[in-house]
């Protein structure tokens, strides 16, 4: 059986005169993790709210296995991890892991994980910033969603984290189809099966990492 | 359905002591048990309902995308916050006579 794939097609964007995003294709299957990298203002976070379905446009076309979902978060077919903090600050994470994951068995496999089971009887506003990050990942990991868009998961969290985090996304990938976009290229470079660079509005797929120079995305001499 | 709760507490912890406050002010100036759960149920289900929807935005609006994670759009949330609130309304509404005995 071909695994549930996730097509985000002619998705056009703008803000005033300026087109931020032109014609924007990519694909997504379960089981590969796709690296989305950009410069700054190059849209990145913009896409993947397009793609959750919280953001209008004027033009985008979704489709689950081939299935066209105008918002796919209310079928519960993606969930997103956005760049500031989403979790209620004043609940304790066990109260929080019961709250946000519908399966009890997810629940309680989330509950004994290593790095979760000593922040339980903490409240959300005592974790670290690492903590916080990696806690949100993990939750968003055992939610039954095909798929998952990170925006900027290693961002703000300190090196040993970042390595845990990587392993994290990289247990859950047979299952899932994750699209993520972060500024520490090295890592989503890692974690990541192919990489799309999205720069001018569109996406252009990176087969040899020499392409990220080519496209001044990063500094020369970096990868040759 | 846990998860709506959650937001509709976080919503009504403003809305419900806004509302009581609001019609307490007024039945102060009118002394009238009919015009202050009139006044009550106004803020409840419209003004302050809205007015929690509105603070709630501006102070968490990145708190939206745990409820968007689990399937519950800005839209869902507030129509089910409003419907939820208008069968208290309704309820009320029985519940008048037996109150006013009219």
């Amino acid at each position: 059986m071909a695994p549930d794939t996730l097509e985000a097609d002619s998705i056009i964007y703008r803000i005033g005169d300026r087109n931020l995003l032109k014609n924007i294709y990519l694909k997504c299957q379960v089981g590969e993790v796709v690296g989305l990298l950009g410069r700054n203002g190059s849209g990145k976070s913009t896409l993947l709210k397009i793609i959750f379905g919280t953001l209008e446009t004027e033009n985008k076309s979704i489709r689950i296995n081939g299935k066209r979902c105008q918002r796919p978060f209310t079928q519960h077919l993606i969930s997103y991890l956005p760049q500031e903090s989403f979790l209620p600050r004043s609940l304790k994470v066990r109260q929080l892991i019961s709250l946000f994951l519908p399966s009890r068995e997810k629940q309680e496999a989330l509950k004994e994980h290593a790095r979760i089971q000593p922040l339980l009887s903490k409240t959300v506003h005592q974790l670290s910033g690492g903590q916080l990050r990696y806690l949100e990942v993990a939750l968003l990991l055992h939610l039954d969603t095909p798929f998952l868009l990170l925006d900027e998961p290693f961002s703000g969290i300190e090196p040993l984290l970042k390595e845990h985090m990587q392993e994290l996304i990289l247990a859950h990938k047979e299952t899932k189809g994750i699209l993520v976009t972060d500024h520490n290229y090295r890592h989503i470079i890692d974690v990541s099966d192919r990489l799309i660079l999205l720069t001018e509005g569109t996406c252009r797929p990176i087969h040899h990492l020499q392409e990220l120079e080519d496209w001044e995305y990063v500094p020369a001499g970096i990868f040759s | 359905m846990k998860v709506f709760l959650h937001y509709y507490k976080t919503l009504h912890a403003f809305n419900l002591p806004f509302s009581l406050f609001v019609s307490a002010l007024i039945y102060s100036l009118e002394r009238d048990r009919a015009v202050f759960f009139a006044c009550f149920f106004f803020s409840f289900v419209f003004l302050g309902l809205v007015l929690a929807f509105y603070f709630f935005w501006l102070r968490s609006r990145e708190q939206y995308y745990f409820y968007h994670n689990r399937g519950w759009s800005k839209r869902a949330l507030l129509g089910t916050c409003f419907l939820v609130n208008a069968a208290f309304y309704i309820l009320y509404l029985f519940c008048k006579p037996l109150l006013y005995g009219t």
